[in-house]
C-alpha cells in the first residue's frame, strides 16, 4: 500500500513544497507525483506526452487536484478522469484556494470524493493533510480492479 | 213624433259632430291655448259651430226648439277651460235671446248649466285630459242632459210635462252617447298633439346639442354614405364649411388605410350584427392633414327597415394620440434604459464576481506561503534563532492570518451583496434558537441565558435572514465574554418610526452611543483586537443583508449596560437592489 503513488497536480511551487513537507511532516512516505497543470496531469494518467513510459494501468492511490491550472483547468481534469474507463473510480481530492459555493457544486457534481480549502494557516494545513492522508492512504477501501 | 225627435236629434248631432270635424281640419291649433287673445278665437269658433247647431233644430213647437248644443258647450267647458267656453256661452245665449219663444229661459239656463257643468267637471278632474275614459265621458253627458231635462220645468208645468214625455227617452238616448263621442275625439286629438309635440321637442333638442356639442354629429345616407347633416364642430374638425360637407361622402374624407375597417363595421350595422360601433379613425383635413377621432356610429332606425340614415358622433382624439405616442415613446426609451441599466449591472457584478474569487484564490495563495514557510523556518532553523527572532517571526505568521481573515470577511461580504434571493417566509424564532445552540455548543464553558420570544415570522431569504441572526448572536456573545452570566435575547417590538423591529439584546459591555453610526460601516471597530477579536465585517454584513430587503438597521447602547441592535424586514414583496 505504501507503494502507491499519490498524484498532486498543483501549478503554485511554493504549495507544491508546503504540501510535500506537510505530508512528511505525517510520516505519509508514498512516492508524489507532481504534474504542474491539467494537461500535464492527464498524460501522466493516459500515460501519453511525457509520461510514455508510465504503465496507465498504475493508477496512484489519490488525486490531490487543484482547480485554478493552467491549460486545463481542475474541472476539466476531474471531468476527464470520470469519463474515461480507466480511472473512473479514482479518488480525486479537491484541494484548493476557493470556498466559492459554485466551486463547491461543480466538483461534487463531477464526482469528487472530497473537497478541502487551504487554510492560510500552516498549522491548520499540516493537521488537514494528516487526516487527508489517514483517510484515503489507510482507511479508504477501493476496488482493486475498475469494474 | 217619437221617432221624428230621435231622427231629429241624432241629424243635429250629427251636424255638430261633422262641423267639429271640419272646423278641426281647418283649424289646426292646439287645444292648450296659450294666449288670452287665442281662447277668446277659440271661444268665437266654438260659439259659431253651436249656432250653426241651433239653427237646424228640432222644433217641438214654436219657441220650444231641441239642438246639440249643450253637448258641444259641456265639451268645451271640460276640454277649454273658462274663457272659450264663457264667450261660447255667450254667443249661443245671444242667438237663443234673438229667436225668442216660450223656451228662451230655459234655452239660455240649458247654455249656461251645460258650459258650467263641463267647467265644473274640469275642476274636479284630477287626471291629465288624455285619461279620460268613454265612462267618464258619459257621466259627464248624463249629468249635462239630465239637468237639462229638469231645466224644462221653467216652461210652464204643463207644457213641462208635455215636452219631457216626448224628449226625455230620445235626450237620454242620444245626448250622452254623442258626448262620450265628442269627448273622445277631443282626447286623440290631445293625444296627437302631445306626441307631436313630444317629436317636435325632441328634434328641438337635438338641435340644439349637436349644434353646441363639443363633439362632432353627423348624419349620413346609409346607402350612398353622403353627409345630409353635419354640425359646425364636425366641419371644424375636417376643416371644411357645412355646405361643403353636405356636398361629400365620408368615404371621401375618410383616410383610406381606415375605410375599409368603417366600411365593414357599416354592413355589420345594416345586416343588424351590432347595433352601434365605435372606432379610433383617421380623417383627411381639407389642409391636406390627418385628424385621428373617434367614431361612434348607430343607425336611425326605422320600423322593420334597414336604417337608411347613420348617426355619427365625431370626437376629436389628436391630442390623447399625440400624448399616447408620446408616452409610447418615452416607455421605450425607459425601457432601452432599464436595459441598458441592467446589462451595465449584470456587467459590474459578474466583474465583481470575477474579481472575488480571483481574491480568494490569488490573494490567499502568497499568504499561505508566507506563513508556511515562516512555520518551515523556524522548523529547520529553530536551533539557531535566538528568542526575538522567533517572536518577530511568530509576529509575521499573526499578521498573516489575520489578513486571511479579513480576506475571508470581505469575500462573505461581497457574497452578501451579490447572492440571489429566494423570497419566502423565515420562522426567525425558530432560526435565532438554532445558532444560539450552535454557539453553546461551540464555546462551551459560559454561563449564558438565551431568551428567544417564540412565534416571529418575516418575509425574507432564508440564507441572508441567518447570517443576519449568526452575526448579530455572534456579536453578543462575543461582547458579553467578559461577564460571568449574560443574558442574550431575541424579541421584536413595535418602532414608532419603523414598525416591527426585531432586535437582538445583550448585557455585555456595551458601547459609546457617539460611535453608534459607525457600528455598521466595514471594518470599523469600536474595540481593540486585544479586548475583543474581530474583523469589523460582522455589522457591516448585517446592514447589507438587511439593506437587501429594504430594511434598517440601528443599535442602541450605553458602555457597560449592554447593546440591543435592531433590524426591520419590511413585509414588501420586492427587496430592493442595493448597488455596491
Amino acid at each position: 500500500m505504501s507503494h502507491k503513488t499519490i498524484l498532486l497536480v498543483e501549478d503554485n511551487p511554493d504549495d507544491i513544497e508546503l504540501t510535500l513537507r506537510a505530508l512528511k511532516k505525517n510520516n505519509i512516505v508514498n512516492d508524489v507525483v507532481v504534474t504542474h497543470d491539467g494537461e500535464e496531469a492527464l498524460d501522466y494518467l493516459a500515460g501519453t506526452g511525457n509520461y510514455t513510459s508510465h504503465d496507465k494501468s498504475d493508477l496512484p492511490i489519490v488525486v490531490l487536484l487543484d482547480l485554478k491550472l493552467p491549460k486545463i483547468d481542475g474541472l476539466e481534469v476531474l471531468r476527464h478522469i470520470r469519463a474515461d474507463a480507466t480511472t473512473r473510480l479514482l479518488p480525486v481530492v479537491i484541494l484548493t484556494s476557493s470556498a466559492e459555493e459554485r466551486d463547491l457544486v461543480s466538483s461534487y457534481s463531477l464526482g469528487a470524493n472530497s473537497y478541502i480549502r487551504k487554510p492560510v494557516n500552516f498549522d491548520q494545513f499540516i493537521e488537514a493533510v494528516r487526516q487527508l492522508g489517514l483517510y484515503w492512504l489507510v482507511l479508504n477501501q477501493t476496488p482493486s480492479r475498475p469494474a | 213624433m217619437g221617432n221624428n225627435a230621435f231622427i231629429a236629434l241624432i241629424s243635429n248631432v250629427a251636424l255638430l259632430l261633422a262641423m267639429v270635424f271640419i272646423y278641426d281640419l281647418v283649424n289646426a291649433r292646439p287645444v292648450n291655448l296659450d294666449s288670452r287673445w287665442q281662447q277668446v278665437l277659440t271661444g268665437i269658433g266654438i260659439g259659431a259651430i253651436a249656432m250653426a247647431v241651433m239653427l237646424t233644430p228640432w222644433v217641438f213647437e214654436p219657441g220650444i226648439i231641441f239642438d246639440a248644443r249643450s253637448i258641444l258647450l259641456g265639451i268645451s267647458g271640460l276640454f277649454f277651460g273658462v274663457v272659450p267656453t264663457v264667450v261660447a256661452m255667450v254667443l249661443t245665449s245671444a242667438l237663443r235671446f234673438v229667436q225668442g219663444g216660450a223656451a228662451t229661459v230655459m234655452g239660455i239656463s240649458v247654455i249656461t248649466a251645460s258650459g258650467l257643468i263641463g267647467m265644473l267637471w274640469r275642476g274636479m278632474l284630477r287626471r291629465p285630459l288624455t285619461s279620460l275614459t268613454w265612462g267618464n265621458l258619459l257621466g259627464l253627458g248624463y249629468t249635462v242632459h239630465v239637468v237639462m231635462l229638469i231645466l224644462t220645468f221653467t216652461l210652464p208645468w204643463q207644457t213641462a210635462i208635455r215636452v219631457l214625455s216626448h224628449i226625455a227617452l230620445p235626450v237620454l238616448t242620444i245626448y250622452p252617447l254623442a258626448t262620450v263621442a265628442l269627448g273622445l275625439f277631443m282626447v286623440n286629438r290631445l293625444k296627437h298633439e302631445q306626441a307631436a309635440r313630444a317629436v317636435t321637442e325632441s328634434e328641438v333638442q337635438f338641435r340644439a346639442l349637436s349644434e353646441q356639442a363639443a363633439i362632432g354629429v353627423t348624419k349620413t345616407e346609409t346607402t350612398s354614405g353622403k353627409y345630409v347633416f353635419v354640425n359646425q364642430r364636425f366641419a371644424n374638425i375636417v376643416g371644411y364649411t357645412r355646405e361643403e360637407l353636405l356636398n361629400t361622402d365620408f368615404h371621401a374624407l375618410t383616410d383610406s388605410d381606415d375605410l375599409k375597417e368603417d366600411l365593414a363595421n357599416v354592413e355589420r350595422l345594416i345586416r343588424g350584427e351590432t347595433r352601434e360601433y365605435s372606432m379610433e379613425k383617421r380623417y383627411r383635413r381639407k389642409d391636406g392633414s390627418s385628424v385621428w377621432v373617434n367614431l361612434t356610429v348607430s343607425p336611425l332606425w326605422q320600423k322593420g327597415e334597414s336604417p337608411q340614415y347613420l348617426i355619427g358622433l365625431v370626437e376629436d382624439i389628436s391630442e390623447r394620440k399625440k400624448a399616447e405616442d408620446e408616452l409610447q415613446a418615452l416607455n421605450k426609451q425607459l425601457d432601452e434604459r432599464v436595459r441598458r441599466r441592467t446589462a451595465e449591472l449584470e456587467a459590474a457584478n459578474k466583474e465583481l464576481e470575477a474579481f472575488s474569487y480571483s481574491v480568494s484564490h490569488d490573494l490567499r495563495a502568497p499568504l499561505r506561503s508566507i506563513d508556511g514557510f515562516s512555520q518551515a523556518f523556524l522548523e529547520d532553523f529553530g536551533a539557531g534563532i535566538p528568542e526575538e527572532g522567533r517572536h518577530d517571526l511568530e509576529r509575521v505568521r499573526k499578521a498573516t492570518q489575520r489578513m486571511g481573515e479579513l480576506i475571508d470577511d470581505m469575500l462573505r461580504l461581497s457574497r452578501v451583496t451579490r447572492d440571489e434571493m429566494t423570497i419566502e417566509t423565515v420562522d426567525l424564532s425558530a432560526l435565532a434558537s438554532d445558532v444560539g445552540a450552535a454557539l453553546t455548543r461551540d464555546n462551551p464553558g459560559r454561563e449564558i441565558g438565551f431568551v428567544v420570544q417564540p412565534g416571529l415570522t418575516a418575509r425574507g431569504d432564508r440564507a441572508l435572514l441567518r447570517i443576519v441572526l449568526v452575526n448579530l448572536l455572534d456579536n453578543a456573545w462575543k461582547f458579553t465574554s467578559h461577564n460571568a452570566h449574560a443574558t442574550i435575547t431575541f424579541g421584536a417590538t413595535m418602532d414608532p418610526d419603523h414598525g416591527t423591529a426585531f432586535f437582538v439584546r445583550d448585557d455585555g459591555v456595551g458601547f459609546d452611543p457617539r460611535y453608534a453610526t459607525k457600528l455598521f460601516v466595514a471594518f470599523q471597530r469600536l474595540h481593540s483586537q486585544e479586548q475583543f477579536a474581530g474583523t469589523g465585517i460582522g455589522l457591516a454584513t448585517v446592514h447589507r443583508a438587511i439593506r437587501r430587503h429594504g430594511g434598517e438597521t440601528w443599535a442602541v447602547g450605553e458602555p457597560d449596560k449592554g447593546a440591543t441592535f435592531y433590524f426591520t424586514v419590511p413585509a414588501s414583496l420586492e427587496p430592493k437592489e442595493e448597488n455596491i
